[in-house]
């Protein structure tokens, strides 16, 4: 078998390293055609990508989208700085607001509200009845009177919270942004949403108005924006990564050579989203990066595996091809572990978990390539200057004296202390991962920092207006009941609802129709709040219930379903499954076959749902990433005793990181979601490598551990050491990016890599003292 | 990987309460197990009380104690002048609209449904001993002469007498119309006044047992009327409308409240201050048996049911936006 192997990579060597000339060839054309394509790639981002479209909340929300809109609202809010919004000016601001936003490409102008729509309106009591109009009426010429007059209509609308701030020092229009065209059927261009809404705020801000800005849209516009900063960082890590290397390989073409085969398929991946159809999310925009180190890391084996080659005396061309031969199994089988391993995060049902998944796995695959096959042919082409293979010898010569003495703990003694060690440090990571919470942790949106302008809007908004940001709609829905609007047992029970989900921790306020029902029941009784009450009488409470259209977003025609909308304090992944488990509890209570309560929809609801699903996927995702990787250590090795010291130092790996994220207060989030399976998939690697020397060092030489698994550090530590450190610095630079998002992943991703580095290094040979124990070694 | 069991918060508690079947409940399952030993959990029920905010629409006196009810058969009561306030047990889910005790033990609040509870404890408990949801009328005001003898007036000329506690209510007939009989009160002489819709306006010198009618200064509605201590009658109503008579209801005289947001709730303080309130946040308030009333808002410009004294320079306020608190300024 394993001659039948070496016959096979002689033959394959023969074929890569007979043709040079012509691969090169090759390698240009491809790379000339997918640099033209990426010049085609464009930033993709969407609402419906971020969302679990098959989770059941979901379904509710897409089957009821068309009636009650969405969760895609956009909210400008205008303040006043000194005094309050009575003033001639603020309202003409105001009414410019309200159009600019009703022009805005992507929004649906049936839904922009503001005190200047026609659709807010008052009601108020006279002795002959109800009496009712615009609260800006048609005349209105700013003046004291009208300011006066507008103040009490104001109050008589019940817009106080809602379009008007709770201390009357400001005033919002919102509206709601259609993802999809219904003319053209055009997908809603973000970015631009956002670049007008900045607009009107570099319009309208001055020294006496304040103009606040949140929603889906600008939120997405203002990450782009980060994003764009985010290229600035990877040049950073990209410098730190050139110098190091130039540093470890003492030679600027090798430098060259190896930073050319790592970023190669970082420009033939996106080089090929724009022609498989994707485009480059800015939540995504880490993968690229993670492929470069990825690359980094096996073009260091690489190029070390080819120096060891040169120092043992052969010319370039010779020892290219011996570093090829040594190099394609472990490397071929560790970058198709990767692909694998992302691949199968591509079940959960997320998009933009998905597309992580494809452009991860794509990029790995080509690496493979241009890692394996580009990447010692160009070194072939190296010449090395004997003062370089002086100096590099020297450098060796230093390391000679290191990898024994850290193979030591391949004994069992220090293997013990070792394993003692790693075994402390996974219960306590167990013990602190226990307080790892999913969804958002913060009151903003934690991909910007809290001092971001988003965020401050977005603070502002929800101390001013009772009605805040977060909406969380239940659909209460009917089957057979003709008339459910007039209905009372029906009535009553979303009554029941709303009374129950007011008394939650974390509910601001609830508006059902039955909210409107007993305003207007109280009404036709001229105005007493005792009459605020569902009459019993279906004449009396149809005359309550007609008044309400259903563009008030809380019934359709037929009354078949009715919304009930539930302004949350914040978006706090615990106060979203507070007020679900309450949701959850009632529905479970009073649901029968004529009523039921249906999660969710709003934008909150959106997020419930996320939540939810990422729990679920966290789980499944690790498992299938893990199974992937047990699968192919099994293939590779046939042991499971190799199989348990490459994995297990990254479970231990694994579960310090979520007990970091825990420490640091980042949620588990559709963001977040995929640095485990990306920091896993990259430290297998380090793992396969060191493994697959010593493996061919006990098996084909018949060494002891500890020196097999010193020759396996010598050949390969020092690419996994060095990769390792300089990813870290890479990435930890990203601590000052302004996008918070970024700044936590570099956290985490240094982390990853230093972690499991440490594990291959130290808690692989430790591991393999004690499951591979002479005699058992060879039956595993 | 860890952590699956802890994630989400620790309020199972919370939504435990959250079942209990009748709503009114929910907030006594916080504050019914708590001691003055437990003053975290008592803070807590005292935050839910806060930002529920539910609507309340009437406040007595049970001694020293105050009682407030309102929504879904929410009643509240507070033992340090509307410092603290806890939920207290009641067996109904209608709206209680009115409450009155005759001292501090004997109570009865009235509401939806023509539901009448008692309680003989101070508020602590309550018992439903009348309901007629069918008759689809709201009783609206309830008060009693004596521990035993007590009227219940409200919707369409719905009406109840009793005299034993109010164990049984038997109906009493007013008016010959059937409008809404919002509101009861006693004058001197222990003459018993009735105001309602659309200036309806009734009187009774024997008790209660026969009702006759006044002559109304205004066609729109009352919703209350004001006895104050020298024989003042004060009636506030529909649209900022506060008619007053100094001759037993004979003749009345119209006051400028200088709003026109209805006037829904009032009350005679200790210091002989007579506030009423309204919609709109709308405070008034007279230093002369309600010649002239001094106009104010509360700051949200919520609508306001009821009023009572917190102390000498502080309001109690009560309505849409539960219990308030308002500085009382000195003349």
């Amino acid at each position: 078998m394993r001659l039948d192997l070496t016959a096979v990579l002689n033959a394959i060597a023969d074929v890569v390293f007979s043709r040079r000339r012509a691969w090169l060839a090759l390698f240009a054309l491809v790379t000339a055609g997918l640099g033209y394509s990426a010049g085609g790639l464009r930033v993709d981002a969407a609402f419906n990508k971020m969302v679990p479209l098959e989770h059941p909340y979901m379904k509710v929300f897409t089957q009821y989208q068309q009636t009650f809109g969405g969760a895609n609202r956009v909210i400008v809010a205008l303040r006043q700085r000194q005094g309050d919004i009575f003033n001639p000016a603020f309202f003409q601001a105001l009414k410019q607001v309200t159009d600019e936003v009703f022009f805005i490409p992507g929004v649906d102008r049936a839904t922009v509200t503001s005190l200047f729509t026609p659709n807010t309106r008052f009601i108020e009591i006279v002795e002959e009845g109800f009496a009712g109009g615009n609260v800006i009426p048609a005349d209105f010429r700013g003046t004291p009177a009208d300011l006066a007059k507008v103040r009490v209509n104001v109050l008589k609308s019940g817009g106080v919270g809602r379009l008007v701030a709770n201390d009357f020092k400001g005033a919002l229009v919102r509206a709601e942004l259609l993802e999809v065209d219904p003319v053209s059927g055009a997908r809603l261009d973000y970015q631009e949403v956002a670049r007008r809404l900045e607009t009107i705020r570099a319009r309208f801000e001055t020294g006496d108005l304040s103009v606040h800005i949140v929603g889906f849209a600008k939120a997405v516009g203002d990450i782009a924006d980060g994003a764009r900063g985010v290229i600035a960082f990877f040049g950073v890590a990209f410098v730190i990564t050139a110098l190091l290397l130039y540093w470890y390989s003492n030679s600027l073409r090798v430098t060259a050579i190896a930073l050319l085969c790592a970023l190669l398929p970082v420009a033939w991946l996106l080089g090929l989203l724009p022609l498989l159809g994707y485009g480059m999310d800015p939540m995504s925009i880490l993968v690229p990066f993670l492929i470069f180190a990825i690359g980094v890391s096996h073009a260091a084996q690489m190029t070390h595996a080819w120096k060891l080659e040169v120092l043992a005396g052969r010319d370039s061309p010779a020892a290219a091809r011996a570093a090829f031969q040594k190099l394609i199994v472990p490397g071929t089988v560790a970058l198709l572990t990767d692909a694998l391993g992302f691949l199968v995060i591509m079940h959960i049902k997320i998009e933009i978990v998905r597309e992580l998944g494809v452009t991860a796995s794509l990029g790995v695959a080509l690496m493979i390539v241009t890692n394996k096959l580009l990447l010692p042919i160009l070194l072939s082409h190296a010449s090395v200057s004997d003062d370089e293979r002086r100096r590099a010898a020297a450098r060796e010569e230093r390391g000679r004296n290191i990898w024994p003495r850290l193979a030591r703990l391949a004994r069992p003694r220090p293997a013990a202390l070792v394993l003692a060690v790693a075994a402390a440090a996974l219960m306590l990571g167990v013990w602190k991962a226990q307080g790892l919470r999913i969804g958002d942790l913060g009151t903003g949106i934690p991909e910007l920092r809290d001092s971001a302008r988003y965020n401050r809007d977005s603070a502002v908004v929800t101390d001013r207006f009772t009605i805040g940001v977060d909406v969380l709609a239940v659909i209460a829905q009917t089957r057979d009941v003709p008339g459910a609007c007039t209905n009372y047992e029906v009535m009553d029970a979303i009554d029941r609802f709303e009374w129950h989900l007011r008394q939650v921790d974390g509910v601001q306020s609830v508006l059902a129709l039955t909210t409107l029902a007993k305003i207007i029941h109280a009404g036709w009784n001229e105005g007493s709040l005792k009459w605020r009450a569902l009459p019993r009488n279906p004449l009396v409470l149809a005359q309550s219930v007609t008044p309400v259209d259903t563009s008030s977003g809380l019934l359709n025609t037929d009354c078949s379903a009715m919304q009930v909308l539930i302004f949350a304090r914040d978006h706090r992944g615990d106060t979203i499954a507070r007020i679900v488990r309450a949701i959850k509890a009632f529905a479970a209570a009073n649901d029968s076959e004529r009523l039921q309560f249906l999660l969710a929809s709003g934008n909150v609801g959106v997020m419930a749902a996320t939540n939810e699903a990422v729990d679920a996927a966290e789980e499944t995702m690790l498992v299938s990433i893990f199974g992937a990787l047990i699968l192919f250590c099994l293939v590779t090795f046939r042991s499971w005793r190799a199989a348990a010291c490459i994995l297990l130092p990254l479970v231990l790996a694994s579960v310090l990181c979520e007990a970091l994220m825990a420490g640091l207060g980042i949620g588990l989030k559709v963001s977040t979601l995929p640095v485990i399976a990306l920091g896993v998939g990259i430290g297998v690697d380090y793992g396969i490598y060191l493994y697959e020397r010593m493996q061919h060092e006990l098996e084909q030489n018949a060494a002891g551990l500890t020196d097999a698994f010193a020759e396996a550090l010598r050949q390969r530590g020092t690419a996994v050491l060095f990769t390792a450190l300089t990813m870290s610095v890479g990435v930890g630079s990203w601590a000052f990016s302004a996008l918070k998002f970024q700044a936590d992943m570099g956290l985490l991703l240094a982390f990853m890599f230093l972690v499991n580095m440490l594990g291959a290094i130290l808690l692989l040979p430790a591991l393999a003292a004690f499951l591979l124990r002479p005699g058992t070694r060879r039956a595993g | 990987m860890g952590g699956a069991g802890a994630r989400g918060g620790a309020c199972i508690l919370l939504s435990h309460a959250l079942l209990a079947p009748l709503t009114g409940l929910a907030l006594l399952a916080f504050a019914g197990g708590v001691g003055a030993d437990a003053p975290a959990a008592t803070e807590k029920a005292l935050a839910k009380i806060r930002s529920l905010r539910p609507l309340l629409l009437d406040v007595a006196s049970a001694g020293a104690r105050l009682v407030a009810v309102g929504e879904r058969g929410t009643v509240l009561v507070s033992d340090d002048r509307g410092q603290s306030w806890r939920g207290a047990q009641t067996p109904t889910p209608a709206t209680l609209t009115a409450v009155y005790f005759h001292d501090a033990r004997h109570g009865w609040a009235v509401g939806h449904d023509a539901v009448i509870l008692r309680t003989q404890d101070g508020g602590e408990t309550w018992a439903i001993v009348h309901s007629a949801p069918r008759e689809e009328k709201p009783l609206l005001d309830v008060w009693f002469a004596s521990a035993d003898s007590g009227i219940a007036v409200g919707a369409y000329g719905l009406a109840y007498a009793t005299h034993d506690g109010g164990r049984s209510w038997r109906p009493l007939k007013v008016l010959a119309d059937d409008m809404h009989l919002n509101a009861l009160a006693r004058g001197s002489g222990g003459r018993l006044y009735i105001a309602g819709e659309a200036g309806t306006l009734a009187r009774s010198t024997d008790g209660g047992r026969s009702w006759s009618r006044l002559p109304s200064p205004y066609r729109g509605s009352y919703f209350g009327m004001l006895a104050l201590p020298d024989g003042t009658l004060l009636l506030h109503g529909l649209r900022g409308k506060i008619h007053r008579s100094t001759d037993d209801g004979r003749s009345w005289t119209p006051v400028e409240s200088g709003t026109q947001a209805n006037l829904l709730g009032g009350a005679v303080l200790d210091d002989g201050a007579v506030v009423l309130v309204g919609y709109d946040g709308v405070i008034l308030v007279s230093r002369d048996q309600g010649r002239r009333f001094a106009l104010s808002r509360d700051a949200e410009g919520k609508a306001l049911a009821a009023a009572a004294a917190a102390g000498p320079e502080m309001l109690l306020l009560f309505g849409e936006g539960g219990v308030t608190r308002h500085p009382l300024k000195r003349p």
